[in-house]
């Protein structure tokens, strides 16, 4: 129903492309994790996600994402 | 929330929580609590609602006239249906990404994206994220801090839904965005919220024919009358 009315709606559309923003954001905090879990460097995760490695560390690194534990920063990535 | 809070003062959120779904909107806020409060059977503060001709009728109606006006978001602001919009369907992407990662991972992710971009404190609980794949967000810790703080000068160790109704009627005499940072007016404005503005609770109220000050008064003449 919102679909049809929406396109051209300027508050619609602009709403929802905020809320795909929100998406993205979750979806990659999401594979990153994933990444990190399974020994991804930084470098690696970065080349995949088509962004600088400064990006990505900046964005996720800080404690929260990173895993001393399981693989060191210079871990390597799996493949 | 605290273990303070009685059964039937937690059972408040679950009835808030179906009124936010009726409007389909992506929040809860004070302005579904005070539906729920007076939806409750064999509670005080539903009984004093309805003494002050705020029952469920009336209020689901002041709620539905400010959804006309614009103060609260219309049942097609959800996002379920922006995403939609886009030829999105939220509902695959949920399954797919709990198929691959299981719910937890969700839960965390989510968590994550949104101590780096928007909420960590504030008056909105950090333990529900605003993002598409989450719940809905609970933009209820004012009234609910307030609920305690009033148990507290009453000198009353539970809070019951009368605390509830006062601590959402207190919160409701400051405008909308009190107290908030701009990481938290951001997402209010992503969930389609207003920045500035009277409380909801505070429209419907006085729509109703009353004011803040004469149902808060009514509610601490009840409270001093248990103590």
């Amino acid at each position: 129903m919102a679909a049809a009315t929406s396109s051209q709606d300027p508050a619609v559309g602009l709403a929802a492309v905020a809320t795909l923003r929100g998406l993205v954001d979750v979806l990659e905090a999401l594979q990153v994790e994933n990444a990190r879990a399974k020994g991804w460097t930084w470098k690696a995760i970065a080349e995949r996600l088509a962004v600088s490695k400064q990006a990505v560390h900046q964005k996720y690194a800080g404690g929260r994402l990173s895993r001393p534990g399981e693989v060191g920063q210079h871990g390597r990535p799996v493949h | 929330m605290d273990d303070r809070f009685t059964e039937l003062a937690r059972k408040v959120l679950g009835l808030a929580y179906e009124e936010a779904e009726r409007l389909r909107h992506d929040y809860v806020g004070p302005e579904h609590v005070l539906v729920g409060l007076s939806r409750q059977e064999d509670s005080r503060a539903a009984a004093l609602l309805h003494a002050s001709g705020l029952g469920p009728d009336a209020l689901r109606a002041g709620l539905d006239h400010l959804v006309a006006a614009g103060v609260l978001p219309g049942p097609e602001r959800n996002k379920a249906d922006l995403l939609r919009s886009l030829g999105i369907d939220l509902g695959a992407v949920q399954q797919a990404v709990e198929d691959s990662f299981g719910m937890n991972a969700l839960l965390t992710a989510t968590r994550h994206a949104h101590l780096r971009s928007w909420l960590r404190e504030d008056w909105i609980m950090c333990t529900t994220p605003v993002s598409p794949l989450s719940r809905k967000a609970l933009l209820v810790n004012r009234a609910f801090e307030l609920a305690g703080q009033a148990a507290d000068e009453l000198a009353q160790q539970e809070v019951r839904p009368e605390h509830v109704l006062l601590g959402v009627l207190r919160d409701a005499q400051d405008p909308v965005g009190t107290g908030l940072s701009s990481r938290a007016r951001r997402a209010r404005a992503y969930l389609g919220l207003s920045q500035r503005g009277p409380s909801p609770v505070r429209l419907v109220i006085e729509a109703s024919g009353t004011t803040l000050a004469a149902v808060c008064a009514h509610v601490l003449a009840e409270l001093h009358a248990t103590t």
